[in-house]
């Protein structure tokens, strides 16, 4: 790994990629269950847990990273300095666990019933309860989703994070892992009346979303290739350097590729008889791709080299010469 | 007033007594694994930076600590408020009790200041205050042999401009530092 940004590792990559995840997925299941109300809420009960788990555990993987996990829970004294990304995304991300673990259980008929015999507006006035958590709940998952990105890219000195391009790219991503993971659901479990047409419409979306992240990674990397020389090196890493067979075969090829063709092929009627593994394979493949993403791009965030003359190329030099 | 460093290349020999010093005074741990090699966190870095080819091959000795900025990226980012600039001196310090170990402020700073110990927490140069509010010197200009490094207030530093030529770093985070070549 000599040469890679490694000093954050996995952990991080996992949060990025679990954060974004869970924001597209309560994205997809919001504006299902804000259209169709209670016709698909098998899917809908899947997309709120799923979306809720996801955070908690990308969460938990952060907080394992950091030095001072049980200094961090306590948010209102280790989040309070809100012009820090760090800060603003914490927040964040608590409001979406709270917003999406809320919507989960207003979605769990067991629970639902467990507190309707307790408080019986609860139940009662589940629709409204249900809306107004769904709601609010988009613009702040979609924060989640941002942030994950804006947390690198506001960074100065690590020139391939420090673009609004990555927020951008990470947005689309957790937006299509996120959607898939609600498709691929759905592909399974729902049948009957309005069943092909919210599949039909979550694949065009899922097709559309990743037609655009390989329009964005294509700019991104266009852009950094003819950035500075820093950035430059960092793109070529991805490209053609230590960490192009992750990039090319599980970010491209996973991530994109096969979701794609997928997609298009269920779409098309020509693979219907492979019902069942299909939107196994597209999931997969999907999340595969989108944590890899989250990799290449912490490993590619090297520091700039301070190429200025006089004497910052010393310090140029302090950076590189062990 | 704002305090920083100068530091004079021609005098400097790499010989890291000043990286020894700091970490003596402070009580920074000397390793936190096993691994060969493995030395712990530094709040005082010596580099050797070769250039040139031979015959006209040169080698210069750089001894850095954290540069105290004007404008330190660290502070703007840490997300527990945990780093902070003393209005008196402009020496940038961390309250260890504050800091979350989350190396937002690593990223942040353009010279890879920040440190990490076993404790998890965020480390670097705190201008000696103990030594420095009585009047010492920091360990490291105290300890240096060649007399290579300086401390003080900006305005007095500013003198090693006429005499030794030497520059302000720049830099948009403003370091309060000094070089001569």
């Amino acid at each position: 790994m000599e040469g890679l940004q490694t000093t954050w590792g996995s952990l991080i990559a996992v949060y990025l990629f679990l954060g974004g995840l869970g924001a597209g997925c309560f994205v997809a299941t919001a504006v299902i269950a804000l259209t169709t109300g209670e016709r698909f809420r098998s899917t809908v009960r899947f997309g709120a847990w799923a979306s809720a788990i996801t955070i908690v555990v990308g969460t938990l993987m952060l907080l394992i990273e950091v030095g001072k996990p049980f200094r961090a829970l306590v948010l209102f004294n280790s989040f309070s300095n809100l012009q820090s990304w760090m800060a603003i995304g914490a927040w964040l991300v608590f409001g979406a666990i709270l917003f999406n673990g809320l919507f989960a259980l207003f979605w769990t008929e067991s629970v639902l019933r467990w507190a309707g015999a307790r408080v019986r507006f609860l139940e009662k006035k589940r629709k409204v309860f249900r809306t107004v958590l769904a709601a609010p709940g988009i613009f702040l998952n979609l924060g989640v989703a941002f942030y994950t990105g804006v947390l690198l890219g506001v960074l100065p000195f690590r020139p391939f994070w420090n673009t609004w391009w990555l927020p951008a790219l990470f947005t689309v991503s957790a937006l299509d892992t996120g959607i898939g993971l609600v498709t691929a659901y759905a592909t399974l479990r729902e049948r009957g009346e309005g069943a092909t047409r919210l599949r039909r419409i979550l694949e065009v979306s899922v097709i559309t979303l990743i037609v655009i992240e390989g329009v964005v990674l294509g700019y991104y990397l266009h852009k950094m290739l003819n950035g500075s020389a820093d950035a430059a090196r960092a793109a070529q890493l991805l490209i053609r350097g230590a960490v192009s067979p992750v990039f090319w075969i599980i970010v491209v090829g996973l991530g994109l590729a096969v979701p794609l063709l997928v997609c298009l092929s269920q779409l098309s009627g020509s693979l219907r008889r492979a019902a069942v593994v299909l939107p196994l394979v597209a999931i997969t493949s999907c999340l595969l791709g989108g944590l890899a993403l989250r990799f290449v791009v912490l490993w590619a965030g090297i520091p700039s080299s301070l190429s200025s003359p006089s004497t910052m190329q010393i310090l140029a030099g302090i950076r590189f010469v062990p | 007033m704002q305090k920083g460093f100068y530091l004079d290349t021609e005098r400097c020999m790499g010989c890291h007594t000043c990286e020894a010093a700091c970490k003596n005074w402070n009580g920074v741990e000397p390793k936190i694994t096993d691994k060969p090699g493995a030395q712990g966190p530094k709040w005082r870095r010596v580099t050797n930076i070769e250039s040139g080819a031979y015959p006209n091959a040169q080698i210069i000795s750089v001894s850095l600590s954290c540069m105290h900025c004007g404008e330190p990226a660290c502070v703007a980012v840490c997300p527990a408020g945990a780093i902070s600039k003393r209005p008196e001196d402009g020496i940038v310090v961390v309250d260890q009790s504050k800091c979350i170990g989350c190396h937002y402020c690593f990223f942040a700073c353009p010279f890879g200041v920040p440190q990490y110990g076993s404790s998890g927490t965020m480390q670097k140069c705190n201008y000696c205050l103990d030594r420095t509010e009585k009047g010492q010197e920091p360990a490291c200009v105290n300890s240096c042999p060649a007399l290579a490094i300086r401390a003080g207030t900006m305005d007095e530093l500013a003198k090693y401009t006429q005499e030794r030529l030497a520059r302000q770093l720049a830099g948009s985070t403003q370091p309060s530092m000094l070089i001569s070549r």
